[in-house]
């Protein structure tokens, strides 16, 4: 039987870097339009980060200088110690990439452009990246133009897990993915992080980055707002939920719940904003005969609104 | 593979031409009053100076095919490589994968050179070919080493031009403007050339256009001059150092 093999990284000073990536101040105006601003941002081996804002906040921007696609205009980002762009070459060989618009060459088949990539950095594990694309469900023998998003967002997943990394920089990673395949997914996030992989996945849906992600940055409007533990913001969240109830409700009884607030009486549906712990309003509502309850997760024009002010449209 | 349906396109070009060589023969006499009745000037323009020229072999190819038509689709070819090289795939979504991994921009641009410079080779050898089995079935008496100075020296101007919409295409990042650039610089190049033949002041400026280095030089008749392909050389050389900076310099819209 296969033994799990723990993963090792790759050269042995990283043993003594803690920080993966470190942004320091890093600012970028493309002409007069702002990307970001003063971003400060540091992110330890191991963890998995989660980048959360809506379109156009600066997420990409600050990806692609990390990746030295674009020069900041002033600050630097540093990526196990070294400068992003200087070292750029050297840096990418222990990175994984997916990026949000993903292309490939149309007239290659999925198992050529791997085979080119894999040569890019000079040679990768071929029975991994065939147990990936198993793991996955891909049919590595189709030319890309024949793929459907889906699979041409496999493909990417691949290349990007390939040559096991040390850090992930993922754009908008499950878009395109089915719901069976982004569960495949969240668990090849969690294989990763268990092998010591450290994550940068950059999202504008809440649920997700709540799911895989140790921590969370806000950033809106190029600026880094907040950071916070997934787990403090679990219990900070506010959820809306809609009960049917069958026969006559008193709203008094929610009211005096802690953590609930907004209690209306809607036709028949009785709303309310639950923040914390479902429990005691999930037992409240019990004694009622219940029809129907919907939880929303909040939105991120919410979470803005509500924690960081809002005087403007988010997105 | 696209190289291959240039090959045939080239080649059946070439041929076809050729096989009206025959007939321009016969009527050699009737072809010769004609053209001496053409003002200078306009004859000189286009290679045909000397009366004679057109009804011999190297005349009637240099008309027909390496003074204007060949050189305008090598240039098509290599304009064609050398704006997709960079631009093409930095405006389809290709290239923020590829420099995800650990390749330094320098080296991107010197192997999409090397396989412009590599395609334009293997054209130019189908194209010599195709002169080489043009000449033998319709009895043109030109050598083979002739023929190979002619499309060499034809080769070297396309891939000079290649490299301008190389240039342009690290610079800007757009195919279409490494396009119009690059054909911008060849039109404008080639009419510098025509000027200076027929314009008294503007001879000195001669120099200035690739062109010159093709055909005035006319390799089909003198073979290849060692100057000629020197200034190529270095003209592309100077183009592939200019391709490379300005794509390590930049923004990518990636």
């Amino acid at each position: 039987m296969a033994v799990m093999k723990k993963y090792y990284l790759i050269s042995d000073w990283s043993h003594v870097v803690e920080t993966i990536i470190k942004i320091s101040k890093l600012t970028k105006f493309y002409g007069k339009t702002l990307g970001v601003s003063d971003l400060d941002l540091e992110i330890k081996r191991g963890e998995t980060f989660g980048f959360l804002g809506p379109n156009g906040a600066g997420k990409t921007t600050t990806i692609r200088m990390i990746l030295d696609f674009i020069r900041p205009t002033s600050g630097n980002a540093m990526v196990f110690g070294q400068s992003t762009s200087s070292n750029s070459v050297a840096i990418k060989k222990r990175v994984g990439y997916l990026p949000g618009e993903l292309e490939f060459y149309k007239k290659m088949k999925g198992s050529e452009i791997l085979h080119y990539f894999s040569n890019l950095r000079s040679g990768v594990d071929w029975d991994h990246v065939e147990s990936l694309a198993k793991r996955l469900d891909y049919d590595m023998n189709k030319p890309v133009r024949s793929l459907s998003s889906g699979n041409k967002h496999k493909l990417g997943l691949i290349q990007a897990f390939m040559h096991k990394p040390d850090l992930l920089i993922l754009d908008e990673p499950t878009s395109g993915l089915d719901p069976l395949m982004q569960q495949e997914f969240y668990k090849m996030v969690n294989d990763f992080r268990d092998e010591g992989g450290t994550a940068f996945i950059s999202s504008h849906i809440l649920p997700e980055v709540e799911k895989i992600c140790d921590r969370v940055g806000f950033i809106r409007k190029g600026k880094l707002i907040d950071v916070q533990n997934v787990n403090d913001l679990k219990v900070k969240m506010v959820r809306e939920i809609e009960i049917t109830v069958e026969g006559v409700f008193d709203v008094n009884d929610l009211n005096s719940l802690d953590g609930v607030s907004g209690v209306k009486k809607e036709n028949g549906l009785i709303k309310c904003k639950v923040s914390g712990s479902m429990d005691k309003l999930i037992k409240t509502a019990a004694k009622y005969n219940v029809k129907d309850m919907v939880c929303r997760e909040p939105n991120l024009e919410d979470i803005f609104f509500t924690y960081y002010g809002s005087d403007e449209n988010v997105s | 593979m696209s190289i291959f349906w240039w090959g045939i396109g080239f080649f059946l070009l070439i041929f076809l031409i050729s096989s009206v060589f025959p007939a321009i023969q016969e009527s050699a006499p009737d072809l010769e009053s004609y053209i001496e009745s053409l003002p200078k000037a306009l004859t000189e323009a286009f290679g045909v100076g000397e009366a004679a020229a057109l009804t011999t072999p190297s005349g009637f190819l240099n008309a027909e095919l390496y003074t204007l038509m060949l050189p305008i689709m090598i240039l098509i070819f290599t304009i064609g490589i050398g704006s997709s090289a960079i631009a093409g795939e930095e405006e389809s979504g290709t290239l923020d994968l590829l420099l995800s991994y650990p390749v330094s921009r320098w080296r991107v641009v010197v192997e999409k050179f090397v396989a412009m410079a590599l395609s334009t080779l293997v054209i130019a050898i189908i194209v010599w070919i195709s002169f080489v089995i043009g000449a033998s079935v319709f009895d043109m008496d030109i050598s083979a080493s002739l023929l190979a100075a002619a499309t060499t020296s034809t080769a070297l101007l396309g891939l000079a031009f290649g490299s301008f919409a190389l240039l342009a295409g690290c610079a800007s990042g757009r195919r279409g403007l490494a396009i119009g650039f690059a054909v911008a610089v060849a039109a404008g190049s080639y009419l510098l050339y025509i000027l200076s033949k027929i314009v008294d002041s503007l001879e000195k400026y001669e120099r200035f256009s690739l062109f010159f280095y093709n055909l005035d030089a006319d390799p089909l008749t003198n073979g290849i001059r060692i100057v000629d392909v020197a200034i190529f050389i270095i003209v592309i050389f100077i183009l592939l150092i200019l391709s490379v900076i300005a794509f390590t310099r930049r923004d990518l819209s990636i």
